[in-house]
């Protein structure tokens, strides 16, 4: 038996563990969506599409996609463009970095449910502070996400609180990692700061940006704690995500198979983000190796 | 001189706006740990207060009371997806690593999964967990974990070894040490940071799972964050006491990341940055 055979005894078992773990259920899944699946009667027919035409057909499931959608753009605009900002000035602050990163990370390892409730008190209407400091500044009280104009942009706030010191730890570690050479010659060409940030540090800058527009797309499509907490996709739809929208289909209504019909949907431009992450990863393994 | 004067100038506006950001990201973790020690007579009083004249650990009380057995089902949970994941975590990794057993296609394929979502999971698990009598049980939630778990432990573990150099465990075989005992001698101490760094992370994530947790678990085997969520709807305003409960499963996680801080944009890039 060679070494390399031996090995594969290695991996068997996890291989194994996760093909029970996710291929099955992803089967099974598979398997409900295609059916009339009430779970208090014993037979489930079977009905072809007819859960994806349904969810398909309700104007609600379109409703969690406009905001699904609009979280992915509004959150990722706001991350990138504050992320990079941040990245920047902390660049300028050599010994303040060691201060300021740690404090940074905090918000990212809080679990999304306490954020949920976070806001629930941060946003309270009647006592909260937010509140509170906008009547000072001589601004009424608003209703933040008890109202349906503003329920989507106090999960949006809370999300960036959470994620946006990512996008500053790592365009931080990008810029650190950036070769001197250019930004020593355009010193002496005499090149003006915005004209080396949009020259030099943005185009080297691009895979690393490519990056994050990945990994923060694919957890803003998979929202569902905070807004759970928060809002419960209300009032109205004003706050609904695809995964709360199929959560509640499975859950509240409890129509497993339209459930699982819509969280397939989901499952469509997911695959083509982590494919694109795959390959971004399969690229720098190989350099890797070349060199 | 000039010059340096505009620097110090520059710098002092820069570390004042980082001051602000500092604020602001600590103002809500500040304000629920607030709120978990005043007294009840403070609480949700117009204006606000910013700090409490008499603080009080009541609510903790509570918190210890109603809540510490779920905090062991969180812990008992967590502890569990992550032993499993770094063991397997490690034995594929190093297959993968110096092997590359499958190739490519394998260990990519293990590392699509990271991003397996849970939505498409809960229906088919909720089910075979009642088909299975398991709902509502620890190992019901330990299970559908180490989708979160055991992936990211394989990716980052393989990344760990990868960075020892092959010609170390070489050298050692010359000597005439066995594979395994290379593993042993060579491998596993230059990599046993890597594997405390992965086990932290696979806690976080299993910590700090809600929904899986919300469907496979009814009142015996929650977890903290279900407890939290729960707590809102069934008793309205128990402001102090969900401040407590939330601030004992936020605080555990924020001392892990600050050990954490020097890997973190490894870990939640699943080592695509270093």
């Amino acid at each position: 038996m060679t070494a390399k055979q031996r090995a594969s005894f290695l991996v068997f078992p996890t291989i194994l563990v996760l093909a029970l773990i996710v291929i099955f259920p992803m089967i099974f899944s598979i398997s409900v969506s295609v059916r009339a699946f009430d779970i208090r009667i014993r037979e489930h027919p079977f009905v072809g599409v007819q859960n994806f035409i349904a969810v398909l057909t309700n104007r609600d499931f379109y409703d969690a996609v406009k905001v699904t959608g609009i979280m992915i753009v509004a959150e990722l605009a706001v991350e990138l463009v504050l992320g990079m900002v941040l990245a920047l000035v902390l660049m300028n602050l050599p010994a303040g970095r060691k201060v300021f990163q740690p404090i940074l990370l905090f918000p990212m390892m809080v679990m999304p449910v306490v954020i949920g409730y976070m806001g629930r008190l941060v946003f309270e209407v009647r006592s909260g502070p937010v509140n509170y400091v906008l009547n000072l500044l001589g601004i009424e009280s608003l209703k933040w996400h008890a109202s349906a104009d503003l329920a989507l942009v106090t999960i949006l706030i809370l999300r960036i609180w959470q994620w946006t010191p990512f996008v500053v730890a790592v365009f931080l570690a990008g810029l650190l990692s950036l070769p001197l050479e250019p930004y020593d010659s355009a010193q002496v060409d005499g090149a003006t700061s915005s004209q080396v940030f949009f020259l030099i540090s943005l185009p080297m800058l691009r895979p690393v940006i490519t990056l994050i527009v990945i990994m923060r797309a694919l957890e803003i499509l998979q929202t569902f704690d905070i807004t759970y907490v928060l809002t419960l996709g209300g009032p109205g739809v004003s706050s609904m995500t695809m995964s709360l929208y199929s959560y509640l289909l499975g859950f509240r209504y409890w129509d497993v198979g339209q459930a699982s019909a819509s969280a397939w949907l989901i499952m469509i431009p997911l695959s083509i983000l982590v494919t694109w992450f795959v390959r971004i990863m399969q690229k720098g393994e190989r350099v890797e190796e070349t060199r | 001189m000039r010059k340096r004067g505009r620097i110090f100038l520059k710098r002092t506006l820069l570390s004042l706006l980082m001051i602000c950001v500092v604020v602001i990201v600590l103002f809500p973790i500040y304000w629920m740990l607030l709120t978990s020690v005043q007294p009840r007579s403070e609480l949700m009083n117009y204006p606000p207060r910013f700090y409490t004249r008499a603080p009080t650990l009541q609510f903790y009380g509570f918190a210890f009371r109603e809540m510490i057995q779920k905090f062991f089902n969180s812990l008992t949970i967590a502890a569990a997806a992550t032993v499993i994941a770094v063991i397997f975590g490690s034995m594929s990794g190093y297959a993968f690593a110096r092997y590359r057993v499958g190739g490519d296609t394998l260990a990519f394929w293990v590392l699509s999964l990271k991003f397996f979502p849970p939505v498409v999971a809960i229906v088919p698990y909720f089910l075979m967990m009642q088909a299975l009598r398991l709902t509502d049980t620890l190992l019901a939630v330990i299970i559908p974990h180490l989708i979160i778990t055991t992936p990211f432990a394989v990716w980052m573990i393989k990344g760990f070894i990868q960075e020892v150099p092959r010609e170390l465990e070489e050298a050692a075989m010359i000597d005439g040490t066995s594979q395994l005992g290379v593993i042993r001698i060579v491998t596993l101490p230059l990599i046993a940071p890597g594997l405390v760094v992965t086990a932290l992370f696979c806690f976080i994530w299993s910590w700090n799972d809600f929904m899986f947790a919300l469907i496979l678990t009814r009142n015996v085997a929650t977890t903290l964050p279900v407890s939290v969520s729960l707590m809102r709807e069934a008793h309205g305003l128990m402001w102090g006491e969900v401040s407590a409960t939330a601030s004992l499963g936020t605080v555990p996680i924020i001392v892990i990341a600050i050990i954490l801080q020097k890997y973190l944009v490894r870990g939640l890039s699943l080592g695509s940055l270093k």
